[in-house]
């Protein structure tokens, strides 16, 4: 139907399906390692996006602190990235909070001018093994061949989001969720399980003088990543719909004009059950296959960063390609992730202990 | 327990629905002169999005966005923020048909109007999903979300794009979606049909993107922009400069042999796409399904912004499968290395079959609703704009109690827009050009503030300090033509050496400089150099170039003037709302059947309805006359 013989069909050392931060450091990672490269994703407009809290780093207590300091020394691309023009900014407490639309913009420029390394719109939707090499297909009837895959499917794996009562298909809201290739995996044998996560509501910047409950925004701090009229509602995540919690919030400030520009809402998607990747975040059941990110039981961006920059580094070396290699202390915080990522039983996972919910 | 601006019991003035190029106007419009506004869209990272081309403007749609800007409109103004790069069309034809294109960086057009979204008082906006309209006797009460909310509202603007029922088609592939990766608004089309509203289907075919690394530039002409480059808005502060270039290439007999080769692939082929698609932007199988004997196709090849690598090819719109479009790709000269970064896909939709509007942009059948963009079966970010402002503009004016605002054909392009829409439908998406207006020669680019901007004040829409330049303009304009009329060139060597290089007859005595200015050769900086003066103070080269364009079309402008003055008797006689056609004895059943589903405003609009003849507009008149003297006695 395709009309192409397997000749025809591009092959790359490594297909990273995914561009969200575990997704594009991964990209970045195997390009940089010498791999051609190709990353894949449903849309090129929300690479390196992150839909939830703008705080990546909550405090100097915080050990997402650390976690970015090893990431600047392995060499990931988000340390640099956040220190650009206007992505981010840290307060006297040590909190990094970093406007999601520039560093997601960040993100898609750097895979654009990385060399060794494609980015292509595709939804992925099968993943099929042959004479050693992974063999992708999309929904467009697109293929692709790779000596290794990253798969950093964030939140979108038979995901469905809930608003109030409403349920509809997708990772997020306003975005179709990846369906087939997950059953794909299934069918290999690989495991899943499902669980889910809420956003909070983003709601319009108080005029001068105004506040919100749990609002601690020392001046200077950019609100919700993208720097105009909207605050990142910590702790203010909620059921109902819209009406309902536009309702309890004007009550619970006692502001009869306050208001929610998005509610909140939740996904419920599926992510690895444990024990399915190894600390190289290679497949237990496929060899030459990594996940990393939300997909792997990540919490966070930085975690998410982090596997993917691992997970990319090691599918270069499995393609084949020389990759320098990254020693990791034991003692590090990337090291306690690896072992949460492979050994925990619970999911999600997050180095944040005792850590809140993601 | 209902979504209102505060808990003091009111609700909003204006809910938009849509927050793209027509939603925008309509958010903005409605906001400004004072209602309590609701802009309600599915993503809000991804208001002001261009799905298609990273431009903005055009032969007949440079003229739709200066019309825009001169009501107060904000289409203008973003796009010169975002511009990167300026060219002024058609320079070596006629003032009637010169427009601006700008090439602009979605990503910063996508901020700059958000920004201006949230800097605006009386507007919010609220992320969600619109599933129906509620109605309560024949009028719009408010809209209901996916997940059950409901909002209240005085009055509703529907922007949907190409979300209404959308479906993505590519090659034998066909799924749900309003764009790709975007799940369709499946709720709300049914919603329309279950209010009475007829729908139809239409398609639209974006083009693939590629990746600006693997272009072979040198082989494609390069357009670095104007030299001086022009801004779109009147209101603009400071000069585009490093502006990025754009690449030109053309398909040629191996592409065209590929496609035909593959065409039996192609969607519009296997019939899997069903909609009209547009006539004017057909995709690259249509063109050379139509023009077999063209041997070269323009590609235009532009960039998406600053700092991004990604590449649009226009001119190569396609819904054929991905690995042909790769082929195709691959067989045009300097894009034989060119990797996709995105696929070209046609998508269907439903549209609003615009009879059903008033030339408000209100639906006859609910009140208070009404609907701007793709929904009424347009294509283009600029007839999109149009219609929103217009739309915001007749929301706010019926919350204030206000008779709606219409402009005419002889006023505007957006009144041609509207009329065509309304008065004719559309049997495929509508696309705004220079020939569809019959008055194009006193609808220019460059007059369209003169035109329009007395108007977007007397609204309430226009600020004042805007409007004063404007009018700061005009007095400029006069005192030029002024000192043209009254100041005299002699008969130099120099001016007649001058003047015989041009190719135009020598000048034997004195005459006014605006009497030899007529001439088509001659321009005002030669006249300029003769007199050895320069033009009166605050005379800018915009001004000049206007008054060379009043004094040499002087005589067809006037004559267009007194066509229109002819026509105003049809123009202005207007038909009572309500007015039944069915027993009009005289007029063909056919004529009688239109009439009633249009209900013509006025005589003028009633002759353009297609299948109403002139002599029917003779009977309709003298039905008017005996009905209008009947009353009076």
């Amino acid at each position: 139907m395709t009309g192409d013989s397997e000749n025809s069909i591009p092959c790359h050392d490594v297909v990273v399906v995914g561009a969200g931060p575990g997704g594009a450091e991964a990209a970045l990672a195997a390009a940089g390692a010498g791999a051609r490269t190709l990353c894949l994703t449903m849309s090129l407009d929300t690479a390196g996006y992150h839909p939830a809290n703008p705080t990546l780093v909550g405090g100097h207590e915080d050990p997402r602190g650390e976690l970015l300091a090893e990431m600047r020394s392995m060499g990931c691309r988000l340390p640099p990235l956040l220190e650009s023009d206007g992505v981010a900014a840290v307060n006297e407490q040590g909190r990094l909070v970093a406007d999601r639309r520039r560093l997601g913009l960040a993100y898609k420029a750097a895979i654009e001018s990385a060399d060794n390394l494609e980015f292509r719109q595709a939804l992925v939707t099968s993943l099929e093994t042959h004479s050693g090499k992974f063999l992708l297909g999309s929904s467009l009837d697109e293929s692709f061949s790779a000596g290794a895959v990253v798969i950093a499917g964030g939140t979108f794996f038979q995901a469905e989001v809930a608003e109030g009562d409403a349920r509809s298909p997708g990772g997020r809201r306003g975005e179709i969720p990846s369906v087939s290739l997950s059953k794909s995996l299934q069918n290999k044998g690989i495991l899943f399980e499902r669980i889910g996560a809420a956003t909070a509501p983003r709601l319009l910047m108080p005029p001068p003088g105004g506040s919100f409950p749990g609002d601690d925004w020392p001046d200077g701090l950019p609100p919700d990543g993208d720097q105009l009229c909207e605050l990142y509602g910590f702790g203010l995540e909620q059921s109902g719909d819209a009406e309902r919690q536009l309702s309890r919030l004007r009550q619970s400030t006692g502001d009869p004009a306050a208001w929610i520009t998005r509610p909140s809402y939740a996904v419920s998607h599926l992510v690895l059950a444990s024990r399915q990747v190894n600390l190289r975040l290679e497949s237990t059941a496929l060899p030459r296959l990594f996940f990393a990110g939300r997909l792997v039981g990540c919490c966070n961006y930085l975690e998410s960063a982090a596997t993917g920059f691992l997970a990319g580094l090691n599918a270069a070396h499995a393609a084949g390609t020389a990759a320098p290699t990254c020693l990791i202390d034991d003692k590090s915080i990337v090291s306690h992730l690896l072992r949460l990522v492979a050994d925990s039983e619970s999911r999600p996972v997050t180095i944040r202990v005792p850590g809140p919910g993601c | 327990m209902t979504i209102a601006p505060s808990t003091d019991g009111d609700i909003f003035d204006v809910v938009v629905v849509g927050g793209g190029h027509a939603g925008c106007e309509s958010a903005l419009a409605a906001a400004r002169m004072g209602c309590s506004t609701l802009l309600l869209t599915l993503s809000l990272e991804k208001i002001a999005l261009m799905p298609c081309n990273p431009a903005v403007g055009g032969i007949g749609k440079g003229q739709l966005t200066r019309e825009i800007d001169a009501l107060g409109g904000e289409q203008g103004l973003n796009t010169d923020r975002a511009c990167i790069q300026m060219k002024l069309l058609n320079t070596s034809r006629g003032p009637a048909v010169r427009a601006l294109r700008a090439q602009t960086d979605k990503k910063l057009y996508e901020d700059s109007m958000k920004r201006v979204l949230c800097a605006t008082e009386n507007l919010r906006i609220l992320e969600g999903s619109a599933a129906g309209i509620i109605v309560s006797r024949e009028t719009i009460t408010g809209v209901e979300l996916d997940d059950g909310s409901r909002i209240p509202a005085k009055t509703v603007i529907l922007a949907c794009g190409t979300f209404l029922g959308g479906k993505i088609v590519v090659g034998e592939r066909r799924f749900p979606a309003g764009r790709m990766g975007e799940p369709p608004a499946t709720a709300l089309p049914v919603s329309l049909a279950e209010s009475g509203l007829e729908l139809g289907r239409f398609q639209s075919a974006t083009h693939p993107r590629i990746d600006s690394r693997t272009i072979d530039a040198d082989r494609m002409v390069i357009d670095p922009g104007d030299e001086h480059p022009s801004r779109f808005s009147r209101f603009s502060q400071g000069v585009l400069r490093n502006q990025v270039p754009c690449f030109l290439t053309y398909t040629n007999e191996r592409t065209h042999s590929v496609i035909r080769e593959h065409l039996h692939l192609s969607p519009i082929k296997t019939g899997s796409v069903s909609g009209k698609g547009p006539r004017y932007c057909p995709s690259i199988d249509r063109k050379v399904m139509n023009f077999p004997d063209r041997d070269r196709h323009p590609v235009f090849v532009e960039p998406e912004g600053r700092h991004t690598g990604e590449l649009y090819l226009q001119g190569l719109t396609t819904s054929l499968p991905v690995w042909v479009q790769e082929l195709v790709i691959h067989a045009t000269p300097g894009l034989e290395k060119a990797k996709l970064m995105r696929p070209g896909y046609a998508v269907e939709y439903d549209y609003v079959i615009p009879d059903q509007l008033r030339l408000s942009l209100e639906t006859k059948r609910i009140a208070n609703l009404f609907l701007a963009g793709q929904i009424n079966g347009t294509s283009g970010y600029e007839e999109a704009a149009a219609q929103g402002l217009i739309a915001g503009i007749n929301a706010a004016r019926s919350v204030m109690g206000r008779e709606p605002f219409v402009l005419g054909r002889e006023q505007a392009y957006i009144g041609v827009l509207i009329d065509d829409l309304v008065t004719k439908g559309v049997d495929e998406p509508y696309r705004m050009f220079t020939s569809r207006a019959e008055h194009r020669l006193l609808l220019r680019h460059d007059n369209a503030h003169a035109r329009l901007s007395p108007l977007g004040r007397n609204i309430g829409l226009l600020p004042q300090s805007r409007y004063a330049m404007v009018q700061e303009d005009e007095r400029a304009l006069e005192d030029l033509l002024q000192w043209l009329k009254s100041t005299t060139v002699s008969p130099t060597p120099e001016l007649n050496k001058l003047l015989e290089k041009k190719g135009s007859a020598p000048l034997t005595e004195g005459q006014a400089a605006a009497q030899l200015l007529k001439r088509p050769e001659v321009c005002i900086n030669d006249i300029l150099k003769n007199i050895g003066v320069s033009a009166p103070g605050n005379a800018g080269p915009d001004i000049m170039a206007r008054s060379e364009i009043e004094l040499k079309y002087a005589g067809y402008i006037d004559r267009q003037r007194q066509a229109i003055e002819r026509n105003r008797r049809l123009e202005d006689t207007r038909i009572p709302p309500g007015f039944t056609y069915l027993d009009l004895e005289g007029v063909s059943r056919e004529a009688r059947d239109r009439l009633e589903r249009i209900q013509p405003a006025t005589l003028g609009q009633a002759s353009r309805i297609s299948g109403v003849t002139p002599a029917d507009v003779s009977v309709l008149s003298l039905y008017l006359k005996e009905r209008h003297d009947a009353m009076a006695d």
